[in-house]
C-alpha cells in the first residue's frame, strides 16, 4: 500500500511497440527517492547505461511529480522531466510549473515513463482510467500554440499538455517541452528527447484528488507556510516584477552576463527591465497551480514593429540571454525573440548563448562571413538573432552549427573558438556571471547536470541576507556565508542547497516560492509537510539523507559516464580575466579552493572527484559501488 | 510622481537615463537635522534612483537631491521615507533603523555599513533596491 501523497500508479509506454503498462509504485522506492527528481534519477541509473544514445529509443524520458504535487502546499504545482541529455551526454533534467503536474495526479498518476520511439509521430492521451497513443501526424510540424490548438479542438476544455516544438522535431540539442504553452521545462534538451521519440503531446485531463495523511495537520502547515509566504520581505518585488525584476539588481553586481560574458553589466540594463515591461506591456498577473507568488506575467507588445506580440513567463534568464548577452537593448524585439523560442520550442538561454558566443567570434575574426552564409554576426542586431533562431529550430544553413550548441560548435569549428565557449560540461552558462556571487561559480561546476543556478541556487548571499545566514549557520560562518565575493563557507551553501534543491524538486514544490527565493522554507517546514502529506516518519535528518542520496545518484550517473574531477572545471574567463564590472570589478571564481572544501564535504575523493564508497554505502547506494568499481 | 518639495531652490532636470519620472528636489533636513543643517553651509547634489517596489512606492525612477553637506546615506533614507510614508516599511525597521532587506548601491558599488555611516559626496549616484532575489 503506497503512502498518501501519492496516487500509487504509474504508466510505462514503449513507443515501439504502443504498449502501456499501468504499474503500482513500490513504498521502498518512495521512502528512498521520494518523487519527481528523486523517482527520475533513479530510473535513468537503472536503465539508461553509457551505451545508450540520448537520442535512440533506449533513452527514457521520466515525467515525475512528488507528494506535494497537487495538494494545499503552496508553489506546489511543478513537474520533473528528467532523461538523459543530448546536450551534454550525461544526466539531465528539467523542471516546470504551470498545472501539468497536478492534472496527471488527479489523472490517476505519479509518473510517466516513456521509450522506445514510435514509428510515427503520436500523443498520448490521459483521461483518469482511460489512456491511449493516438496519431499526432496532424501536429508534427507545428508550433507549439497550434498543435495545442488543435488539440484543444479536438478533445475540449480543460486538458493540460506538455508539447514540443519543430526545434525538438528538428534534433535541435536543446529543445525545451512547453507546458501548457508558457512554462517550459527548458533546459538540458529534455524536449530534444521527446522529440525523438516521436512524441510530439501529452494532453492529461484528471477529475480525481490527491489524498493526505494527516488532513488537520497538514492543512495547518499549508496555512502557516501560505501566511509566511505573504509575509516575507521578498514577496512585494517578486509579486510585482517577477525574475526580471532582478535586471537592474544583477547589473550593478556585476552579475548581468553581457556580449557573452565579456562584461558583467548591461549599458542598457534600464531599457530591458522588469519596470520598463510592467510600464509599457503589462497585461495581467498570472499564477502557476496554488502558487501565492503569482511572479509570472502576460505581457502585449502595443507598438512598433512587433506590435500584437502576446507573451507570457518572461524571464530574467530570457533578458539575459536574448537581451544582454547579445547586447540587444530592443526589449520589443527580446519579447518577440522569446516568443519565437516559446512557439519553436527551444531553451532561451542555450539559444541565446549560443548566438553570443558565435557573435563573439566574429568580433575576433575567428568566424567570418565563408562560415556564416554571408550572414554578418553584430552585437545587438536583434533581426539577425531573430533569424538566427529560425534557422537554428530548422537546422537551417549556418544555424545547423548552432542548433548543437556551444560545446560541439566549437569543437566543429576550431581555430581557438573552445576559448570563448562559455559552457560547463556542455551546458551554456546562465545569466549568473560567478565572478560576482562565488557561490555561483561553484554551482555551476558542481551542478549534476552541467552549467546551471538552480541545482546549488545559492540565494543567501546574492545580495546578502544576514538574517537568514545566521539563522541556518550560525556566528562561524557570518559574515563571509553572505558575502556574495568571499568564497570562504560557499561550498557548504552550495552542498545545503543541492541537497535541499533535490529534495523540493522531488516532491512537486517550486524553488521561485517560499524554498529557495524567499529563504523562508527550509528543511524542518519540508520535512513536516511530508511527514503530513504521505504519513512517512520524516524527521529533518532523514529528508536530508534523502537529497544528499539524490544528489549522489547524480554524479554516480555523471561519473558512470566518464565526469571525473577534470571535467569540474570553468571557462578560463572566470578564473584568469578578472570581471570589469560594477561590484565584481576585479573579480576572478576561485575555484580551486571552493571545489577541495566541496569535495570533503561531499565525502568525495579529492583527486577523481567520485563518490566514495564509504559515502555511498552510508546512503545506501551500495549498488553504485560495484557498478563504478569503487572498491 | 514625486512632488517637488516647497524649499527646492534647484532646477527640475532631465535624468541622464529616464526622461519621464525625473525631478530635482532639495533636502533642509528633517526637524531633528535642520540644525545640523544650519551648521553645514555648503550643500552636495546626490542622485536617486528608485527601483522595483521602491520606485513604486516613491512614484517615480529617480531625482536628484540637493543635502546638507556631511548626510549620510542612512540619514538620507530615513529623511526619504519621511516625504515618502510608503517607502518606510521597505526601507525602515519598526525600530526606524535600515531594514537589513533595503539594497544600497553607492556608485555602482554594494553600500556597506561604513558606507551607510559615512557622508555622501556632491555628484554620488544612490541606487535603491527592495529585497528581490533568484535566477
Amino acid at each position: 500500500m503506497i503512502y498518501k501523497g501519492y496516487r500509487g500508479k504509474y504508466l510505462r509506454i514503449n513507443l515501439t511497440t504502443s504498449d502501456i503498462q499501468v504499474r503500482e509504485l513500490d513504498p521502498s522506492f518512495a521512502e528512498r527517492f521520494l518523487g519527481g527528481n528523486g523517482f527520475g534519477t533513479k530510473i535513468l541509473w537503472d536503465e539508461v547505461g553509457p551505451d545508450v544514445d540520448p537520442l535512440g529509443p533506449d533513452n527514457r524520458l521520466i515525467v515525475a511529480t512528488g507528494p506535494l504535487c497537487g495538494t494545499l502546499m503552496p508553489n506546489s504545482g511543478r513537474l520533473e522531466f528528467i532523461a538523459k541529455s543530448p546536450l551534454t551526454g550525461i544526466y539531465g533534467d528539467a523542471n516546470a510549473g504551470g498545472f501539468f503536474g497536478p492534472e496527471l495526479k488527479y489523472a490517476g498518476y505519479d509518473m510517466l515513463i516513456f521509450e522506445g520511439r514510435a514509428p510515427e509521430p503520436v500523443y498520448l492521451c490521459i483521461e483518469d482510467g482511460r489512456v491511449e497513443l493516438r496519431s499526432a501526424g496532424h501536429l508534427w510540424g507545428k508550433l507549439v500554440s497550434e498543435a495545442e490548438a488543435i488539440l484543444e479542438a479536438e478533445l475540449g476544455r480543460d486538458w493540460k499538455f506538455a508539447t514540443v516544438g519543430p526545434a525538438a522535431e528538428n534534433g535541435v540539442r536543446y529543445a525545451c517541452i512547453q507546458v501548457s504553452y508558457s512554462r517550459s521545462a527548458a533546459r538540458c534538451g529534455i524536449g530534444t528527447v521527446m522529440g525523438s521519440k516521436n512524441l510530439k503531446a501529452i494532453a492529461v485531463r484528471g477529475s480525481g484528488d490527491v489524498a493526505v495523511a494527516d488532513v488537520a495537520d497538514f492543512k495547518a502547515i499549508a496555512r502557516d507556510c501560505i501566511r509566511r509566504i505573504r509575509g516575507n520581505e521578498f514577496y512585494p518585488g517578486v509579486h510585482r516584477y517577477g525574475t526580471p525584476g532582478l535586471v537592474v539588481l544583477m547589473n550593478p553586481m556585476g552579475r548581468f552576463p553581457t556580449r557573452n560574458f565579456q562584461e558583467g553589466s548591461f549599458e542598457y540594463a534600464e531599457e530591458i527591465c522588469a519596470e520598463r515591461l510592467r510600464e509599457r506591456y503589462l497585461v495581467r498577473d498570472v499564477s502557476c497551480f496554488g502558487c501565492p507568488v503569482s511572479c509570472d506575467k502576460v505581457y502585449r507588445v502595443t507598438e512598433g514593429e512587433f506590435a500584437g506580440t502576446l507573451i507570457r513567463s518572461v524571464e530574467y534568464e530570457t533578458l539575459g540571454a536574448l537581451g544582454a548577452g547579445v547586447w540587444n537593448r530592443d526589449l520589443p524585439a527580446i519579447l518577440y525573440a522569446n516568443k519565437l523560442c516559446d512557439e519553436l520550442g527551444m531553451d532561451t538561454i542555450s539559444a541565446g548563448r549560443t548566438i553570443a558566443f558565435a557573435m563573439e567570434l566574429w568580433q575576433h575574426g575567428i568566424l567570418t562571413s565563408s562560415d556564416t552564409g554571408g550572414l554578418t554576426l553584430e552585437w545587438g542586431d536583434a533581426r539577425l538573432v531573430h533569424r538566427l533562431l529560425e534557422m537554428i529550430a530548422y537546422r537551417r544553413g549556418f544555424g545547423d552549427l548552432l542548433a548543437e550548441g556551444v560545446r560541439r560548435a566549437a569543437q566543429a569549428i576550431g581555430r581557438g573558438a573552445a576559448e570563448y565557449a562559455m559552457e560547463v560540461k556542455g551546458m551554456e552558462i546562465p545569466a549568473q556571471d560567478g565572478r560576482a556571487q562565488k557561490s555561483m561559480g561553484l554551482a555551476h561546476v558542481t551542478s549534476t547536470r552541467g552549467a546551471d543556478h538552480l541545482k546549488g541556487f545559492p540565494i543567501i548571499d546574492e545580495t546578502g541576507y544576514p538574517a537568514e545566514g545566521l539563522r541556518r549557520y550560525g556566528e562561524d560562518y557570518m559574515p563571509d556565508i553572505v558575502e556574495p565575493l568571499s568564497y570562504r563557507h560557499k561550498p557548504m551553501l552550495v552542498k545545503d542547497g543541492e541537497d535541499f534543491g533535490a529534495v523540493v524538486d522531488s516532491s512537486g514544490n517550486c524553488k521561485s516560492g517560499g524554498t529557495f527565493v524567499f529563504a523562508e522554507i527550509y528543511w524542518p517546514d519540508m520535512a513536516a509537510a511530508i511527514q503530513a502529506a504521505t504519513g512517512m516518519e520524516m524527521p529533518v535528518e532523514r529528508l536530508k539523507r534523502i537529497g544528499e542520496r539524490i544528489y549522489n545518484l547524480q554524479r554516480c550517473y555523471d561519473v558512470w559516464h566518464g565526469i571525473s574531477r577534470a571535467d569540474d572545471r570553468l571557462p578560463r574567463r572566470f578564473t584568469a580575466e578578472p570581471s570589469p564590472s560594477g561590484n565584481a570589478r576585479g573579480q576572478i571564481i576561485e575555484l580551486e579552493p571552493m571545489l577541495e572544501e566541496y569535495y570533503r564535504l561531499r565525502g568525495w575523493d579529492p583527486v577523481t572527484g567520485y563518490p566514495t564508497a564509504a559515502k555511498l554505502r552510508e546512503l545506501g547506494l551500495d549498488e553504485a559501488i560495484a557498478r563504478l568499481d569503487l572498491l | 510622481m514625486c512632488k517637488r518639495v516647497a524649499c527646492s531652490v534647484l532646477h527640475s532636470i532631465t535624468h541622464p537615463r529616464n526622461t519621464q519620472h525625473a525631478t530635482r528636489n532639495t533636502y533642509h533636513g528633517s526637524s531633528a537635522s535642520k540644525g545640523l543643517y544650519k551648521q553645514r553651509m555648503s550643500e552636495i547634489t546626490v542622485t536617486l534612483r528608485y527601483y522595483n517596489i521602491i520606485k513604486d512606492a516613491v512614484g517615480c525612477a529617480g531625482e536628484t537631491l540637493a543635502l546638507p553637506a556631511g548626510t549620510t546615506p542612512t540619514e538620507m533614507i530615513v529623511f526619504l521615507c519621511q516625504r515618502y510614508p510608503h517607502l518606510r516599511p521597505i526601507a525602515l525597521r519598526a525600530d526606524g533603523g535600515l531594514s537589513p532587506h533595503l539594497r544600497v548601491f553607492l556608485n555602482g558599488q554594494v553600500a556597506r555599513p561604513q558606507h551607510l555611516a559615512a557622508p555622501l559626496h556632491d555628484g554620488d549616484e544612490v541606487m535603491l533596491f527592495p529585497a528581490i532575489g533568484g535566477g
